[in-house]
């Protein structure tokens, strides 16, 4: 009797169970088929842009993309709410819309500066740039680093200038800061424009003399100077020059530690006479450790000399 | 009941347990590991990724002829043809770095291009990234002269676009028409952008196209034409001229060389000599980006019956503006295939080639795109039946050689289309 109980009242629990489950699932049958919630119908006021002074007063709705067009492109601001945002330089006219709505954008037309006179041409030294990015920080600081101190020239040594850029507040310089760099000796003067990546601007060059040079960086009102010194590749002993009718092959030419020239490496070679008057000259390259030129009759041509790197070599004329 | 004292865990327990715990604490810290490199990874692709598509944009068409020097105002000091050609290509190569590092992002090759004031203005407009496209075209330059030996000023009167990044494409597409004022500084051998404003601008006039009767179309398709002599062009044109067929297409080859604008000023001259019409043919899709492109090549084409831009992606703003666009900035009608033009900009259409599937929307400015022939022998019976079956309206067939012999002679299907 016990035993028919039991297995009545585990029929029941079944069949209690199996309608739950067959509720559950067409409540979820029905509740798939029902139209979804609409969303209210919100309507959004545009965006308004007006011109106040060098400053653009934006008004509107949630977040908001200022596009203004200069020469350089497009500046786009995006700001959370409505606000101020500064009219950049040269700017033609300015958008404001919401992202993604771009039917209901609103323009400004500005006038542009004029051309500037030609007797005062824009200097090429950058002035401190204004604007976004932090880039209107005050007068950063920073240090100016070249490695190696000494390079021996000709020898696939190159200088690695690194300009290490921080604002007040120790922070690296913004991205993309323009900085000025010079490497100056006697004879020679480089130049170049390097931007800041995490602080930090990289030049790396050859120079083609040797002497001290002095480095320069500027960046806004920030400079700083280092200096270093290009040594001369030294040749080891003294190459042979044989002349085969007008033709003049020079060398193997070998540095000091025995190792050839790279191929491609200038050379420059010059006739002189007795009183020293240069009266020939020409400039070659070095290709697998020699040097071959086609030579002219010159007349009173008693020594030929050889420039290599700053390295100087002489012969007798044959 | 008494308790069992606690058994402590000997030694082999305590170091299973050590292990386990070492285990779950290395899967845990590889896993945070393998995700951390895995986002690094993932960063640098999509960076690389950008600065590639910024690359394809910002490469000009070498054969395109995109910056032309009117005649300079008299009394000024004029560079030597020279270093007018390094100022032309200086003043274009600024434009195109400034296209790659609006959308990569990357500045670095800024200071080759600019210096001053216009390098400064160039940082601050790409820094952070804005992924904007911008494009510029048809320069006509006015060289003002030297103001010294190193600086140089030019006024240029030149087409720009510029369009945002969306999460659908580009939004907010701007174009117009500049008149800029520049001036070029050289430096350690190299000329460079210093300072540069606009000083007029106007948007561009659109005008609506007389539609062009497409129903007499007997259009033939000729490839790979950029290096072809003017034997070969006259050969070829005669052929088609023997065989009754007109107009030419000119399908522009994807990389045009430094010969495709050549070639196809030659060849529009020689088609129209030999009494044949040329329309000028694009295979990619018309976008934004393609512009210039298309611009170029209907300048260059100037003469032609028309341009057939490429099939039209979408129906949308974006490619109605495209085509607007380019109606206003070359002087061919523009024939359209693809989706269907929008009514705003439908009377800039002169025609639309369609594909022989549907027939019924065929009307008089409008002509078929022939399907390639078939190899397979069986199969061509089958479509030379259908081509003879075709309703009495124009055709652009894509091949010559499937038309007519080397002879001049037409081949079976030539003769089932001209109904010979």
């Amino acid at each position: 009797m016990r035993g028919l109980t039991r297995t009545g009242d585990s029929r029941r629990a079944a069949l209690l169970a199996g309608a739950l489950l067959g509720g559950t699932v067409l409540a979820g049958l029905l509740g798939g088929c029902t139209r979804p919630p609409q969303d209210d119908l919100r309507l959004t006021p545009l965006p308004t842009l007006t011109l106040q002074g060098e400053q653009l007063l934006v008004t509107g709705a949630g977040p908001l993309r200022v596009t203004c067009d200069t020469p350089a492109g497009p500046v786009v601001h995006t700001l959370t709410q409505a606000g101020q945002v500064p009219v950049p330089p040269g700017a033609v006219a300015c958008e404001a819309s919401r992202p993604g709505h771009a039917e209901g954008r609103v323009t400004v037309p500005l006038s542009s500066a004029p051309p500037p006179t030609p007797s005062t041409p824009t200097p090429l030294t950058p002035i401190p740039p204004a604007g976004r990015a932090g880039l209107d920080t005050p007068t950063p600081r920073g240090t100016l680093r070249v490695t190696p101190g000494t390079l021996r020239l000709g020898q696939r040594e190159v200088w690695t200038v690194t300009a290490d850029l921080r604002g007040l507040d120790g922070r690296p310089a913004p991205d993309g800061t323009p900085v000025t760099l010079i490497a100056s000796s006697g004879a020679e003067r480089l130049r170049a424009v390097r931007l800041t990546v995490n602080g930090v601007a990289r030049w790396q060059l050859t120079p083609s003399t040797p002497g001290p040079f002095s480095f320069t960086a500027q960046s806004g009102g920030w400079q700083a100077r280092a200096a270093a010194v290009a040594r001369t590749g030294v040749l080891g002993g003294q190459p042979r020059a044989v002349f085969t009718g007008r033709i003049l092959t020079l060398g193997p030419l070998r540095w000091q530690d025995g190792a050839l020239p790279d191929d491609g490496t200038p050379v420059r070679l010059r006739a002189l006479t007795r009183a020293g008057t240069v009266v020939w000259s020409a400039d070659v390259t070095v290709a697998a450790g020699q040097v071959r030129a086609e030579v002219p009759q010159v007349r009173g041509a008693v020594t030929l000399s050889a420039e290599l790197a700053g390295s100087e070599v002489r012969f007798t004329w044959p | 009941m008494a308790l069992r004292p606690r058994s402590r865990a000997g030694r082999a327990t305590r170091l299973k347990r050590l292990a386990f715990v070492l285990v779950v604490l290395g899967s845990v810290g590889g896993t945070l590991g393998a995700l951390l490199l895995s986002a690094q990874v993932f960063d640098r692709l999509s960076r690389a990724s950008a600065q590639v598509d910024a690359l394809s944009l910002a490469r000009r068409p070498a054969s395109s002829a995109t910056l032309g020097w009117q005649a300079a105002p008299p009394g000024t000091r004029q560079p030597d043809g020279l270093t007018l050609e390094d100022l032309r290509q200086a003043y274009l190569l600024a434009f195109s770095e400034l296209t790659y590092a609006h959308g990569s992002g990357d500045t670095t090759g800024l200071p080759g291009r600019f210096g001053g004031r216009a390098l400064q203005e160039a940082v601050a407009a790409t820094t952070p990234r804005t992924g904007a496209l911008v494009l510029d075209w048809g320069h006509r330059a006015t060289p003002l002269g030297l103001l010294d030996d190193r600086t140089f000023r030019l006024q240029d009167d030149l087409w720009t676009l510029r369009a945002l990044p969306g999460p659908d494409g580009w939004q907010e597409p701007v174009v117009r028409r500049e008149t800029r004022s520049v001036t070029l500084q050289q430096s350690g051998r190299v000329w460079r952008v210093t300072h540069w404003r606009v000083t007029e601008w106007r948007a561009p006039q659109t005008r609506p196209s007389p539609p062009l009767p497409l129903k007499g179309w007997r259009a033939v398709t000729l490839k790979d034409w950029s290096d072809w002599t003017r034997d070969e062009w006259t050969g070829t044109l005669r052929r088609v001229r023997r065989a009754g067929l007109n107009p030419v297409a000119l399908a522009m080859p994807d990389v045009p060389t430094l010969n495709t604008g050549r070639a196809l000023r030659l060849g529009v001259r020689l088609a129209r000599r030999a009494g044949l019409d040329v329309v000028v043919t694009f295979g990619a899709p018309l976008t934004l980006e393609s512009l210039p492109s298309r611009v170029t090549a209907g300048l260059q084409a100037s003469g032609a019956l028309a341009l057939l831009p490429g099939p039209l992606p979408d129906s949308s703003l974006r490619t109605a503006q495209a085509i607007r666009v380019l109606r206003a900035a070359q002087p061919l009608p523009l024939v359209t295939e693809g989706a269907p033009v929008r009514t705003e900009v439908r009377a800039m259409i002169a025609g639309t080639v369609t594909d022989a599937s549907s027939v019924g929307t065929i009307t008089a400015s409008a002509a078929f795109r022939l399907p390639a022939a078939p190899r397979l022998p069986w199969k061509q019976a089958g479509f030379l039946e259908a081509a003879s079956a075709l309703p009495d309206r124009g055709w652009l067939s894509p091949s010559l050689d499937a038309l007519t012999d080397t002879g001049g002679g037409l081949t079976p299907l030539g003769r089932a289309l001209l109904r010979r």
